[in-house]
């Protein structure tokens, strides 16, 4: 067994239906693993059962062999944890809490110096050592619980939506450390954020209203998702239907749409707005032979990417296969019709 | 270096960071100066049990709120969360808050100290008589502590907490004044916080007064800990 954290079909109930319900899955080290859901899916449920903050009704939890119940304080030494909007104490410095905390993990006080000084150096935390937490910014304060976290040199790290209320460039740093940590240890983080997850992560589980609905790596989810599809936005210069014909010839385009252009804004004059739905594989390929396509027509690209599909639209189209499934035979539900919701970001 | 002292060490270290700590030390040898003089000076007299009687219904507003904090505030912080998902029993986390409030009450009472010392120079003091009127004093400071880190184990806000532990220590302190007869009588005699005191102020330490704080404290830290521990399940 190479897995550093089992966690083997967990449930844990609040009342008769809220909480989650039979979550099982295992990380090694060197993976990140990613638990998306929206709002009240059960995420910090599901990363407190494993840290042992609340005892779970059913299922296990082994950190490298150590069952949480059975072994509270082996698995306990062997897990960092990040909690949501980490609750630190206010009113001491970055170093005595650090300090403290080392101590509790029983860091040898050489050592734990040694530590101290590793952490606030690769986290960026050596200016505000001294300072008191109370009086930290949000970013600081969420790598200070990061800090605190990965101190002990735990195999085992997770995280409860580290990069939530931090701003753009923190978010990019938050996402490289998860990351790099995930090096080294077995990183679980919890988001709603799919793009994050699918970025960082070598296996997404999505829970929604405490199931878990589907889990897998990356790419497996992608061609679940969407049935083995990528959807491209094109805005070109030219004859709607020109372009639309040229772009359907392009090897790899299944079908092209014209698509009415989001409501409030108007679309430019002469402007054709497509939507380009084509196979999963080749995405950079693909795009040069799209653009290429705009180019030997002579029509002027103003917009050309691929849609990512948001969190809401992944459960749209989970449930909608949930339902098909149930009647028919199950057809990939990857059918879109209408504007994107919420879709690509700009 | 143990867990416990880890955190009681902390928990003295944060108490003296805040306000709180002072506003109350001040209030504590402000009220005691005055009960000082008013009573010793007044009546011409060397014997302090009657300054130990004052201080300890002083005691009994200011101890709830020595330890309204101590776990009340980490469970609506959330920080309880780090600390019992880190490598130490609620056992542990507990019996350190106590003792970091603990500290906190000696310095307390130590400073009270400054009384019979005055006393002394000025008269002839009974110094056996003070030193296990003190006793009684610091047990009875003790004991509250742990039905106050008992209250605060209960609720997330500092006010009820202190409002808890202020009513159930009041209960340990008034039980003889209901008029019962029999055996009633004499567990309420036993189970009273004044009926155990007596001996203090009369010079004597008794083992049975010992026993009856210690327990007092073991108990109630105890539940303490059961309560951190099943509030979990809820
Ligand atoms: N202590 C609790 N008592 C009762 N119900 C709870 C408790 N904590 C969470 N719940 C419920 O359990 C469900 C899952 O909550 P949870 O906090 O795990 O969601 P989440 O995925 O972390 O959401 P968010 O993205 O908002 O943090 C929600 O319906 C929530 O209302
Ligand atoms: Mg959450």
């Amino acid at each position: 067994m190479d897995s550093v954290i089992d966690v083997i079909d967990v449930t844990k109930r609040y009342g008769p239906s809220r909480g989650v319900q039979g979550v099982s899955f295992s990380v090694r080290r060197g993976e990140v693993l990613g638990l998306l859901g929206p709002n009240g899916a059960g995420k910090t449920t599901t990363l407190r059962v494993i840290t042992g903050f609340l005892p779970a009704n059913g299922g296990r939890v082994l950190v490298e062999g150590h069952d949480i119940w059975e072994e509270p304080y082996e698995v306990r030494r062997r897990i960092g944890y990040l909690p949501d909007n980490p609750p630190l104490y206010p009113e001491m410095t970055v170093y005595e809490y650090l300090n403290f905390m080392g101590q509790l993990h029983e860091l040898p006080a050489a050592r734990r110096g040694v530590r101290i000084d590793e952490v606030a150096e690769r986290l960026q935390l050596g200016d505000v050592l001294g300072r008191l937490i109370g009086r930290l910014s949000r970013g600081y304060r969420q790598r200070v619980g990061l800090a605190q976290a990965v101190l002990h040199e735990p195999p085992v790290l997770i995280c409860d939506e580290p990069t939530v209320g931090l701003d753009p460039r923190q978010i990019a740093e938050m996402r490289e450390l998860i990351r790099s940590f995930g090096q080294e240890h077995a990183v679980i983080f919890s988001s709603h954020i799919l793009h994050e997850v699918r970025l960082l992560c070598s296996e997404i589980v999505i829970i929604h209203r405490g199931q878990v609905v589907t889990q897998g790596s990356p790419q497996d989810l992608t061609e679940r998702l969407h049935g083995g599809t990528t959807q491209w936005l094109v805005r070109a210069k030219g004859p709607g239907d020109a372009v639309a014909a040229a772009l359907r010839s392009v090897p790899g385009v299944h079908a092209v749409q014209e698509q009415p252009s989001p409501e409030g804004e108007a679309e430019t004059a002469g402007v054709v707005r497509l939507l380009v739905e084509a196979g999963s594989t080749g995405g950079e390929d693909l795009a040069d032979r799209l653009f290429g396509a705009l180019a030997a027509g002579g029509w002027p690209a103003r917009e050309l990417r691929q849609l990512e599909t948001s969190l809401e639209d992944v459960f749209l189209e989970l449930t909608a296969a949930e339902q098909a499934s149930s009647t028919t035979v199950a057809e990939p539900a990857h059918a879109k019709a209408g504007p994107q919701r919420g879709g690509g970001r700009r | 270096m143990n867990k416990w002292w880890v955190v009681a060490r902390r928990e003295w270290q944060v108490s003296f960071q805040s306000p709180l700590a002072y506003v109350l030390l001040g209030i504590w040898m402000l009220l005691a100066g005055y009960f000082y003089v008013s009573i010793l000076l007044g009546n011409q007299t060397t014997n302090l049990s009657a300054l130990y009687q004052n201080l300890i219904i002083l005691l009994l507003f200011i101890a709830p709120l020595l330890t309204m904090r101590l776990l009340a505030e980490e469970r609506r912080t959330g920080s309880e969360e780090l600390m019992l998902t880190a490598p130490l029993s609620p056992a542990q986390w507990v019996a350190g808050k106590y003792i970091g409030a603990l500290l906190v009450w000696t310095v307390f009472s130590v400073v009270s100290l400054l009384f019979p010392l005055v006393t002394s120079r000025l008269g002839t003091l009974d110094w056996g008589i003070t030193a296990s009127s003190f006793l009684g004093l610091w047990l009875f400071g003790a004991s509250t502590l742990a039905i106050g880190i008992f209250a605060s184990s209960l609720t997330e806000n500092q006010v009820v907490a202190a409002m808890v532990s202020f009513a159930v220590v009041l209960l340990f302190y008034a039980t003889t004044w209901i008029q019962t007869t029999g055996w009633v009588s004499t567990l309420l005699t036993y189970v009273s916080m004044p009926g155990q005191l007596n001996n203090f102020t009369l010079g004597v330490i008794g083992v049975q007064n010992l026993i009856y704080f210690v327990s007092l404290i073991f108990g109630f830290l105890f539940i303490s800990v059961r309560a951190v521990d099943l509030r979990r399940w809820t």
